[in-house]
């Protein structure tokens, strides 16, 4: 009797949810309008993603994981998607996930609303409907880089509490399926999440978190530094020199970044072909700094130099044998002279604010091998502007920042996009042909077996360090952190001491 | 009387026009806000889609029209960016302002003027030059800067005072004093500057050789004689605190109209940047107009020039 007992004391412990450690303090530099549905690109998915779970999770550092779909399937053309939901997954309201609820997310009338959801939207969701406890979803034309940019992107609600408490009542109350649940919300101040007991992954290890919004990175760091905050989130840079300054943990997050070398007389469709039309002078540019020095210096260790255009060296397709572009000033020389630029090249060169330190001492490095430099720096949207609009007139170079990611940042270099950065019938081309493979494997074949080579070739922009989107500062209450979801940062593997 | 608070309500409004103008020209300048949250996988046709559904696809003067009609009639449009409106926007943050200000005004005030005045008083002693060496430094160090000291001296060094963000008086305490730095040490020399001109008049001699006490001669007869100008600087620091809000709400992450305007410059939200322009532009006028009337009551001269 007795050991009957003692054998069912120990089955209901091992039964009930673990004790949460504790709460912790994650300062962010902000989330977005502070509304939780609809989803859309900016911050406040740090909150939505973690309340909600998507169908398919992308993972750190660029794979796709089942989340409260089992998996997926495609059609041969790429216009339909299966998607069998997870069996026994409940809502914080305790409600159980249906199929119901997955097409009341993916509603045309809730996608339309949804700013980034571009491919997914106008009608290109011909229907989504209900096999059993699969759901199809089908499209009007292929949306490449669906799970990447749009499925896991998207959290799953509940169709009958959003149905009775109407959009607004959501957001005062967000309900979901995610590894946290909602507690409170202080307008611009602070969000606070709570463990959520039942959910069907992974178990978060920590009781509570509370979101700061602090906007100032200084002013973070110093919150980590006295305990306020256990965790920041900061724009890889300055900070990561600050957190290594203060010899506090910094942990790289985020998508594979790169800052690159744009040429502006490449972005003309009726341009005069200039001197960056040729790829000699384009790697030229590259080969005569020492990038390494620079990321030690500028990013405090936290980039390493790029070696193709649009891909990071982290993406699971990416072969080593594309190594970057070494230091040779010598060979930079030579390939100007090739060019027919013996005496060295002297241009425009424009960058943000916010890459000061960056474009100083690309000139720097430039100077030495006879390329001068005239730098002007913009603010940030002055040159995002200039760039997007191309108001920047005749053979300037810009240097700014964008995602490495493979084929969604490929649309960097199509003239089709709205970025519509390259005039160029040879990438136009490629990016077509890369763009009517649907099949997840045949397209990541496609990206190691032509894509790569191309960038290669081509040279299209000229890479110069890459880099992680940002960097978790990590307090003494945090023990490690090791695995992540790109969206939502993967609070529940968080592991606190 | 009414006809000099007329003619100064008649140049309020030109003024409020002129800024209605301006905001409108510069926002415009910086480029449409769909640079910023289209994602890189929309087309052109998904661009022009988006600016059609927010207006920004009409002829600049059609929007302005549109946007001062609306104006008029308190609606400033959607934010694109938290996608209500603009105005309750800036109401919601109003009074954090508001708070913040009215605090740095108050610790101004019961600072500065009995600073100012007794380094007058004592002019040339040693009270009289750490004051000004105090005044000096605060008109000289950016409001920025002073915030990030008080962090590392308070906050990180002494752990007295919490770092950032709104709740309790401790809260209070860093932001007040780095938005009060400014004006703290602007209002002082004002005060210290009006007391000497006023302690070297004959009514003030008069006073002193009548034997009233010291004390009543500072303040009833020297002190009451030099509050136009504090009052007229008072009015300004109003103003300035509004305005300085923008650095020192970023960098304690004070909730307030401050910190929503340059983020909404950032996000080229023009709704919220209008309307926090407007409604800034609004109070300025107002405390102008409510300092005017204060002068125009100290001072009968003003309102007969």
């Amino acid at each position: 009797m007795r050991r009957t007992l003692m054998t069912g004391i120990t089955l209901a412990a091992l039964a009930a949810p673990p004790a949460l450690a504790q709460s912790l303090t994650f300062a962010i530099n902000n989330l977005g309008a502070e509304t939780w549905w609809p989803q859309d690109i900016s911050q406040n998915k740090y909150i939505s993603s973690n309340i909600g779970d998507p169908l398919i999770r992308l993972a750190a550092p660029y794979s796709l994981e089942p989340a409260l779909a089992t998996g997926w399937s495609m059609s041969d053309d790429g216009l339909s998607y299966s998607f069998p939901l997870r069996a026994g997954v409940t809502f914080h309201d305790g409600s159980p996930l249906t199929p119901d609820d997955v097409m009341f997310s993916f509603a045309p009338a809730h996608v339309e609303k949804v700013v980034g959801f571009s491919a997914i939207k106008g009608g290109n969701i011909l229907g989504i409907e209900a096999q059993g406890n699969t759901v199809v979803m089908r499209l009007k034309t292929p949306v490449p880089a669906l799970m990447d940019n749009y499925i896991s992107r998207a959290s799953i609600w509940p169709k009958a509490y959003v149905e009775r408490v109407g959009i607004e009542g959501f957001n005062k109350q967000p309900v979901g399926a995610g590894p946290f649940r909602f507690v409170e919300h202080v307008k611009g101040q602070h969000v606070k999440l709570a463990a959520w007991e039942h959910y069907y992954g992974d178990q978060p290890q920590v009781k509570e978190i509370t979101f700061r919004i602090i906007p100032e990175a200084a002013t973070r760091i110093a919150m980590l530094r006295t305990g306020e905050a256990d965790i920041t989130y900061n724009e890889v840079g300055a900070s990561t020199g600050e957190l290594k300054k203060y010899a506090m943990r910094g942990q790289p997050y985020g998508q594979p970044a790169q800052a690159a070398l744009i040429f502006n007389s490449l972005l003309n469709p009726d341009r005069t072909p200039g001197r960056f039309d040729d790829i000699r002078v384009r790697q030229a540019l590259i080969l005569a700094v020492d990038r390494k020095v620079i990321a030690d210096a500028v990013y405090f260790g936290a980039a390493s130099p790029a070696a193709l255009p649009v891909v990071g060296t982290r993406m699971p397709f990416y072969d080593a044998k594309f190594a970057p572009l070494p230091y040779d000033a010598t060979r930079a020389k030579k390939l100007l002279a090739d060019a027919g630029y013996p005496q060295g090249l002297q241009f425009d060169f424009v960058a943000a604010t916010s890459n000061k330190d960056l474009a100083v001492l690309l000139v720097s490095f430039w100077q030495r091998a006879g390329i001068k430099a005239n730098l002007t720096l913009l603010d940030p949207v002055s040159l995002s502007r200039a760039w997007w609009q191309r108001t920047l007139q005749g053979d300037q170079v810009m240097l700014v920042g964008g995602l490495a990611n493979g084929m969604a940042s490929a649309v960097y270099i199509n003239s089709k996009s709205q970025v519509a950065m390259y005039a160029s019938p040879a990438t136009d081309a490629l990016f077509a042909q890369g763009m009517a493979i649907i099949d997840p494997a045949k397209q990541t074949a496609w990206l190691h077996d032509t894509l790569l080579p191309a960038m290669n070739e081509l040279y299209p922009i000229a890479p110069v360090l890459e880099y992680q989107e940002g960097v978790l500062g990590l307090g003494p209450k945090v023990k490690s952190w090791d695995r992540f979801d790109l969206h939502s940062f993967g609070l529940q593997w968080l592991v606190p001491k | 009387m009414t006809r000099y608070l007329l003619a100064r309500l008649l140049q309020g409004l030109m003024t409020l026009l002129a800024v209605s103008v301006v905001v409108f020209v510069l926002s415009r300048l910086s480029g449409d806000p769909l640079t910023l949250i289209m994602d890189p996988m929309s087309t052109k046709a998904d661009l022009a889609r988006e600016l059609a559904r927010l207006g920004l696809d009409r002829s600049y003067p059609a929007q302005y029209a549109i946007f001062l009609g609306n104006a008029l009639h308190g609606d400033f449009g959607q934010s694109i960016f938290f996608k209500r409106s603009a105005f309750e926007v800036f109401l919601e943050k109003l009074p954090a302002t508001l708070e913040l200000g009215g605090t740095a005004m108050a610790v101004s005030m019961l600072i500065a003027i009995p600073v100012g005045v007794l380094s007058a008083v004592h002019k040339g002693g040693w009270f009289d030059r750490i004051a000004r060496l105090v005044a000096l430094t605060g008109q000289s160090a950016p409001v920025f800067w002073i915030g990030l000291v008080l962090i590392l001296l308070f906050s990180v060094t002494l752990g007295w005072l919490p770092t950032a963000g709104r709740g309790s008086w401790r809260n209070l305490v860093l932001p007040a004093i780095t938005l009060g730095w400014y004006g703290n040490a602007f209002l002082m020399r004002i005060t210290r500057s009006a007391m000497l001109d006023v302690l070297g008049t004959d009514y003030v001699k008069l006073a002193r050789l009548e034997g009233l006490p010291e004390r009543r001669v500072i303040w009833k007869h020297a002190f009451k004689n030099a509050a136009t100008s504090i009052v007229t600087t008072l009015g300004l620091m109003s103003i300035s605190l509004v305005t300085g809000a923008v650095v020192t709400e970023t960098v304690f992450a004070w909730p307030g109209v401050g910190r929503l305007t340059v983020d909404a410059i950032f996000q080229r939200d023009f709704p919220v940047v209008q309307a926090a322009v407007i409604l800034i532009a609004v109070m300025v006028v107002v405390v102008n107009l409510a300092v005017d009337v204060v002068y125009a009551w100290i001072d009968p001269r003003v309102r007969f020039q």
